[in-house]
């Protein structure tokens, strides 16, 4: 049943909430908004008083929203957290340009510490240059891959406790999804894991994870956040675009079907015969991977030596490509 | 933000050009061919059929999931699915003595002409077909099967239970919440009735595609738990006498086209006939929209269907405690975690009411809140909302979306009202004595 | 001068719901110009046959099958005779099939 008046609180609604229905006043949605984000951190045990917790800050709505509220409960709930902003530079000039300089303000706006890795700096290639090498239809692949190392390891620069993304419940039913499409029971059963911690890197939370990408839209837009929302200029992954537009039907059609899918994820695991890859480390730099060399050292490997499609596919054929290549160098970094 | 998953895009399956196709069968590269697989296999007729139906059989004898003689519930819906499933069965008794099958098949076809429409004389048609193939058979009116506890008597007047199940789906306006209730129904009757007809394997036709659809249905609806059971090979059903009851999907490795193909080259009419989907719009359901997903995909990337099978019979349900749903005895999820999804959704529907006033109060005292609220002058309704409630409590997270929309409980099955009843009075026996127990 | 074409359609496994039941249908396709090919088979089924224009997407797609429907010319699947580019010949006939089951 529709409530007219926003709950109990007497001011007119200006709005209606996507996740339940309900018509609410501007207050009423910040104070929804902030304590579910409070209760999904309390109840997932994500932080301890004390933590240093690195945000990944894109210059999104998600990441600046998620700086937003972090700050905003650290202070009203005593998390005694110590936030700082970690930023990635891909070197994709316009997109990342105009991305950065949001990230700038909202260090100024949050009184937050700032650090700012590029793939230049971490890898000797900036985006553009991979672009210029490999085209456009495996970039996202290269992208993907660095983007994750490039966080851990200014995570550890940093030395905090934990690392957390901006992640939506709308980003977390899609990669349910995809994972479903893409057969990757592996990925599956993690991806709706609220924390996640593998050896040898800093775990990652997502206090986003019940949040709907549209209430994150609408708290940005009354509250007057800036953001930066433009889709990369390269080409993204043409696949996810099809799990996106279905899970947008699914959600006009039954907006708790993004919960829902959630709900399902948590709810599913793997046989216990089936075989998963085990974790183990880069021989080449140390990282975790779960193949002899990561994936980010054979595309590194590959840019390097003029072999663009090199660990493009499957790992099996990468690790059988390097081992027939003459003189395989030592990367530094 | 970027739409990449940090995790590492991959570049899916690019589409390779189609090669101009071999126009001669591949098994006895004589004939020509009459049909494509996946693109590339081509067979012949007479190639064709036996391949399908080794992978039938081959299914049906993997590790003796009949036994001899035993008892077996076919289910028929008319589909081609079902009447090619019947065909093979058949085909199947009449072989020579090594090769042919040797549990004793029960066909069922249950009449649902009271939700739907059916074209003119189905069900007659239905019983001449049964009729040919000379197989025990039996057909049951669907109420009669939902309602009555022996529903083979042809004689008693079902006329009311007729009306009660109207109502219960004129009730829910969801047509997503429609169809998975007479999903659920539906294999409630199914299990009734093998308990009745004492057979101790049930046959359903679903293949690959449907299988597929149903598990991305499945996992939208928030019945991810129950993935293994909707589509798994061998499932054991729970029922009431402990007695063993497999539910066994023969025909889940075939693929659509395989079944298609089978039924015409046989020249096996269906009967199918329309349903709550029927003629609605992709928009209107989860279900017709999950199967449009699948088949425009599977238009460019021709192994979805296949893949997202494949992963399902890599999934299972992560549970501890086991306790069974009321309605649809599937998986139901016991001991929730504060840090989940129906956590999650239940704190946001207190905080949405409540707004402000939340800020101070725990879950519990919201709780309190909401039922104080709920009050209406004592008149019927509090009664009804409180068994809904309860009743609730014995529901899996996707029943709970069904049942919380229908109006009165007063239509669903007796066994279904009773059971919760007698679940209560043992809680509250429980709650007597508890102090006694060691 | 040649006559029309004469060729039998047959809708199967629920797609009769669209042609008034009926699950046979004996046509003659008028004398054109250009050979008559599966695709403009399609478009003369969607005009001449199919009873309500409304629930064509049921049937067609942009200007071919909606995705989930197979179609076969004298019991050949028409992947191998070049889909919607196969040129009917006389006494052809020509089956749709439903593999869809939300009706």
């Amino acid at each position: 049943m529709p409530v007219l008046y926003s709950a109990k609180c007497g001011q007119n609604a200006v709005l209606k909430r996507p996740k339940t229905g309900d018509t609410l006043c501007k207050e009423c949605f910040y104070w929804a908004f902030e304590l579910e984000i409070h209760s999904t951190i309390t109840n997932g045990n994500l932080f301890k008083k004390g933590d240093v917790v690195a945000i990944a800050a894109s210059g999104g709505k998600d990441s600046t929203v998620l700086a937003q509220v972090l700050k905003t409960l650290n202070e009203r709930y005593n998390y005694e957290l110590k936030l700082v902003l970690l930023s990635i530079d891909e070197g994709i000039t316009g997109y990342r340009d105009d991305s950065l300089k949001t990230v700038l303000e909202n260090k100024d706006e949050y009184q937050m510490p700032l650090k700012i890795l590029s793939y230049q700096q971490l890898y000797g290639w900036s985006m553009d240059k991979i672009v210029a090498e490999v085209g456009r239809k495996n970039n996202c692949t290269f992208c993907g891959v660095f983007r994750r190392q490039a966080l851990d390891r200014g995570a550890m620069l940093l030395n905090v406790d934990c690392i957390a993304t901006g992640h939506n419940a709308d980003d977390i039913a899609e990669t349910v999804l995809m994972n479903i499409l893409r057969g990757d029971v592996a990925r599956l059963q993690r991806c709706v894991n609220i924390i996640t911690i593998t050896e040898g890197t800093i775990p990652r939370c997502k206090p986003l994870k019940y949040t709907y990408e549209k209430e994150i839209v609408m708290y940005a837009y009354f509250k007057k956040l800036n953001y930066f929302s433009t889709e990369c200029i390269f080409a993204p992954n043409a696949y996810r675009g099809y799990a996106r537009t279905f899970l947008k039907d699914l959600e006009r059609l039954k907006p708790s079907s993004i919960m829902d899918i959630i709900h399902s994820g948590e709810t599913m695991c793997i046989k216990e015969n089936v075989k998963l890859p085990d974790i183990g480390v880069c021989t080449k730099c140390g990282f975790v991977s779960s193949q002899d060399i990561c994936k980010a050292c054979i595309l590194l490997e590959g840019l390097n030596r003029g072999l663009p499609k090199l660990g493009i596919g499957k790992s099996s054929k990468a690790n059988k490509a390097l081992a027939a290549l003459p003189n395989p160098r030592l990367l530094h970094f | 933000m970027c739409s990449v998953n940090e995790e590492g895009a991959e570049v899916f399956e690019v589409l390779k050009p189609i090669e101009p196709l071999e126009l001669k069968c591949r098994k006895c590269l004589i004939e020509d061919g009459n049909v494509v697989l996946q693109k590339k296999f081509v067979y012949c007729k007479t190639c064709f059929v036996p391949m399908v139906t080794h992978k039938f059989r081959a299914t049906v004898g993997k590790s003796k999931l009949v036994n001899r003689g035993e008892r077996v519930l076919v289910c028929v819906s008319g589909s081609q699915s079902s009447v090619s499933l019947l065909h093979m069965i058949w085909t199947g008794l009449q072989q020579s003595t090594y090769k042919r099958l040797t549990f004793e098949p029960v066909v069922l076809y249950i009449d649902e002409s009271v939700l739907h429409d059916y074209p003119l004389d189905q069900v007659k048609k239905i019983k001449e077909l049964f009729e040919k193939y000379g197989l025990t058979y039996h057909i049951v009116k669907f109420s009669a099967a939902v309602y009555l506890d022996n529903c083979l008597n042809k004689d008693t007047n079902v006329d009311q239970y007729n009306d009660k199940l109207q109502n219960i789906f004129n009730n829910l306006s969801d047509l997503t919440l429609k169809e998975d209730m007479l999903m659920k129904l539906r294999k409630r009757a199914i299990t009734k009735l093998a308990d009745l007809l004492k057979c101790t394997r049930i046959m359903t036709a679903e293949n690959e595609h449907k299988l597929s659809i149903r598990l991305l249905s499945n996992v939208a609806l928030g019945r991810g738990s129950q993935i293994s059971l909707d589509i798994g090979l061998a499932v054991n059903n729970k029922n009431n006498n402990n007695t063993s009851l497999v539910t066994i999907r023969p025909m889940r490795n075939l693929s659509a086209k395989e079944i298609s193909y089978y039924a015409l080259f046989n020249k096996l009419d269906d009967f199918m006939h329309s349903n709550f989907l029927t003629a609605t719009s992709e928009d209107e359901s989860i279900q017709k929209t999950t199967e449009r997903f699948v088949n425009d995909l599977q238009v460019d990337f021709p192994s979805t269907v296949s893949t997202i099978f494949r992963t399902g019979e890599k999934i299972s349900e992560k549970t501890s405690a086991i306790a069974y749903c009321l309605l649809c005895q599937g998986i139901m999820e016991v001991n929730v975690s504060p840090s989940s999804a129906m956590e999650a959704t239940k704190y946001s529907k207190y905080v949405s009411l409540m707004g402000v006033k939340a800020l101070k109060l725990s879950l519990k005292e919201l709780k309190n809140e909401e039922t104080n609220e709920k009050n209406c002058n004592g008149c019927k309704c509090r009664n009804k909302q409180d068994l809904k409630e309860k009743i609730i409590e014995s529901l899996c997270y996707a029943c709970t979306h069904i049942i919380q929309e229908l109006e009165s409980l007063d239509d669903l099955p007796e066994e279904i009202l009773n059971k919760e009843k007698e679940r209560l009075q043992f809680k509250k026996m429980e709650e007597q004595i508890k102090d006694f127990l060691l | 001068m040649e006559k029309g074409l004469n060729i039998t359609t047959e809708f199967t496994s629920g797609l009769q719901i669209l042609f008034n039941n009926i699950k046979k249908h004996k046509v003659v396709l008028p004398e054109t110009e250009n050979p008559w090919t599966l695709g403009m088979l399609l478009f003369w089924i969607k005009d001449n046959i199919l009873v309500d224009k409304d629930k064509c997407d049921l049937f067609m797609k942009g200007n071919t099958v909606r995705p989930g429907i197979i179609v076969a010319v004298n019991d050949q699947d028409w992947e191998l005779l070049g889909d919607l580019k196969y040129c009917i010949k006389n006494n052809d006939n020509i089956t749709f099939i439903s593999t869809l089951h939300g009706g």
